[in-house]
């Protein structure tokens, strides 16, 4: 019989205690085969990394605690850091440390309860990083506004890499690509990349100018959240930050946001967009160009103008101004004497010449056609009057007799003596106005209204 | 051709200020002038005329780098 405890059980006269190794080799037998497959949830105490690469820690719900380990061999595969206060759950067996006579958990994975393992991670790396200030937007660099030459740190036969040379094909004729090929998901991807980043900058550093990298596009396509993880490495984004040459990050879709992102001095949303950066930037130098080249034109123009200004100001120069102005007033001046000798001259000569010109002026057709005309006007004048008169005077004429009559006939004495007056008169005919001339026997006449009387005067009375 | 691309654009922006500043002598203008259309032809050829290539990046395990012609078919 073997086992020491049985055989002491049995074999009175064998009876002995057991060592406290053999106790404690029989109860690490015993719990390590019961246990050999745990999954416990529990919050993490006292944790410790070692140098080792082991952590140590315990883990407890409050009232209970155990300690657990993850060993170095194990906890690469974890992606987050586990701390004290987090609640995680734990597969493992369970193991005897038989030289203390302790038990722990011996930690095969670890998974934070509630985010997932990976969220954590990423938080936590983030956190790591910003605190260092890898992030700070004072480390961002500007793209080179010109980039002759872009490297590309992503898979070669990727879709990230077909995309981005597709864009670059159909949108920058000029830009030259160096690939630099590299796993993007898997164990070893974060450490290619950040190789790969490196690689390119130590291309740069050993060749010439023109032939240099002027930006690098760090990235791969869409995947799950585990394939895009090797872009949340601590490596790859201390690899972006330390990069000489400015690197755009594109990783995966649009939604998809990695720690190389937040390290690269620009993020793309996708591969494609990043290629577009790259090709709107010779569109722009195109157009840089094209507005150079209507400067040059522009200024030129100008200083053409301002020279021929220059001439035209010097053509205005008072010497080339006042010459041809005196020149003119000299003309003036002897135009003007020869005006006034003349007048001296030929005064007397004028003015027969002018009454000349008035003689024949007056013996001009123009002259006598106009005598004419008025004459001829006159005439019709006289006419017309003359037909008038014609005319009128029989009408004029009877209307003056009918008035004369009228008033002759109110005046005739005739009229008086038919009113009943009479007249007397002396035979001689001469009216008697007064009796004192008249004596008694003096032959009158008296005329009335039909015939006349013949009478002697009786007596004269006053 | 020595100068960078980069060069090239400064050098010919130099010259468009230089231009538009306008101090300079007509003759020296013109010279300018000339010199600049030339740049910004010499320019846009690069641009315009240059034949992409697109090699590959490695690094060797002795640490050398090699580059060499991508093959896009691949």
């Amino acid at each position: 019989m073997d086992n020491p405890l049985l055989a002491a059980l049995f074999e009175e006269e064998e009876r002995r205690p057991v060592t406290v190794s053999e106790l404690n080799s029989d109860v690490k037998a015993v719990l390590e085969r019961s246990f050999a497959q745990v999954w416990v949830e529990g919050e993490i105490t006292n944790f410790h990394a070692a140098a080792s690469g082991h952590w140590y820690f315990s883990l407890t719900d409050g009232d209970s605690l155990i300690k657990a380990a993850c060993f170095k061999g194990q906890n690469f595969r974890i992606r987050f850091k586990p701390s004290d206060g987090l609640l995680v759950r734990v597969r493992g067996r369970l193991a005897v440390y038989e030289p203390r006579g302790e038990m722990q958990i011996v930690v095969e994975s670890l998974e934070p309860v509630g985010e997932g393992a990976l969220a954590v991670a990423f938080e936590q790396i983030k956190t790591k990083l910003a605190r260092e200030g890898l992030f700070d937007e004072s480390l961002k660099r500007p793209l080179p506004p010109f980039p002759r030459k872009v490297g590309i740190v992503t898979s070669r036969t990727g879709a990230a890499l077909h995309d981005i040379l597709t864009v670059l094909k159909r949108r920058a004729r000029s830009v030259n690509v160096v690939v630099v090929p590299t796993l993007v998901q898997g164990e070893f991807a974060a450490e290619q990349i950040a190789a790969g980043i490196s690689t390119a900058n130590l291309f740069n550093s050993g060749t010439t100018e023109n032939e240099r990298i002027d930006v690098l596009i760090v990235g791969r396509g869409g995947g799950s959240a585990e394939d895009l993880w090797a872009f949340n490495e601590e490596m790859v984004a201390r690899a972006i930050r330390n990069s000489a040459i400015p690197v755009i990050s594109a990783v995966g879709h649009e939604v998809d946001f990695t720690i190389a992102d937040l390290a690269a001095d620009l993020r793309a949303p996708t591969p494609s967009a990043a290629a577009e950066i790259v090709a709107r930037a010779e569109n722009e130098v195109l157009q840089l160009l094209e507005h150079r080249s209507v400067q040059l034109r522009r200024s030129i123009g100008n200083a053409l103008l301002s020279a021929r200004a220059d001439v035209q100001s010097l053509a205005m120069a008072p010497i080339f101004v006042e010459y041809p102005a005196r020149l003119r007033e000299l003309r003036y001046r002897a135009d003007e004497l020869l005006m006034r000798s003349e007048d001296v001259l030929g005064k007397t000569l004028r003015q027969r010449l002018e009454s000349l010109r008035g003689v024949t002026g007056r013996l001009s057709p123009v002259a006598l056609g106009a005598k004419l005309g008025e004459n001829k006007r006159r005439l019709g004048l006289l006419e017309q009057r003359a037909s008038t008169a014609v005319v009128d005077a029989p009408r004029r004429g009877t209307q003056r007799l009918e008035k004369a009559m009228a008033q002759l006939d109110a005046l005739s004495p005739l009229r008086v003596l038919h009113r009943g007056y009479s007249i007397t008169q002396r035979p001689d005919g001469q009216i008697i106005r007064d009796a004192a001339d008249m004596h008694a026997g003096d032959q009158i006449r008296v005329k009335i209204e039909k015939g006349s009387l013949e009478a002697t005067v009786t007596a004269a009375t006053d | 051709m020595s100068k960078t691309f980069e060069e090239s654009l400064d050098q010919l922006e130099a010259i468009v200020r230089k231009l538009e500043d306008g101090d300079l002598p007509l003759e020296e203008s013109l010279e300018l002038f000339e010199k600049g259309v030339k740049l910004s032809r010499e320019c846009k050829e690069r641009l315009v005329r240059a034949e992409r290539r697109i090699e590959v990046l490695m690094k060797e395990t002795n640490g050398d780098l090699k580059l060499e012609d991508f093959d896009e078919d691949e």
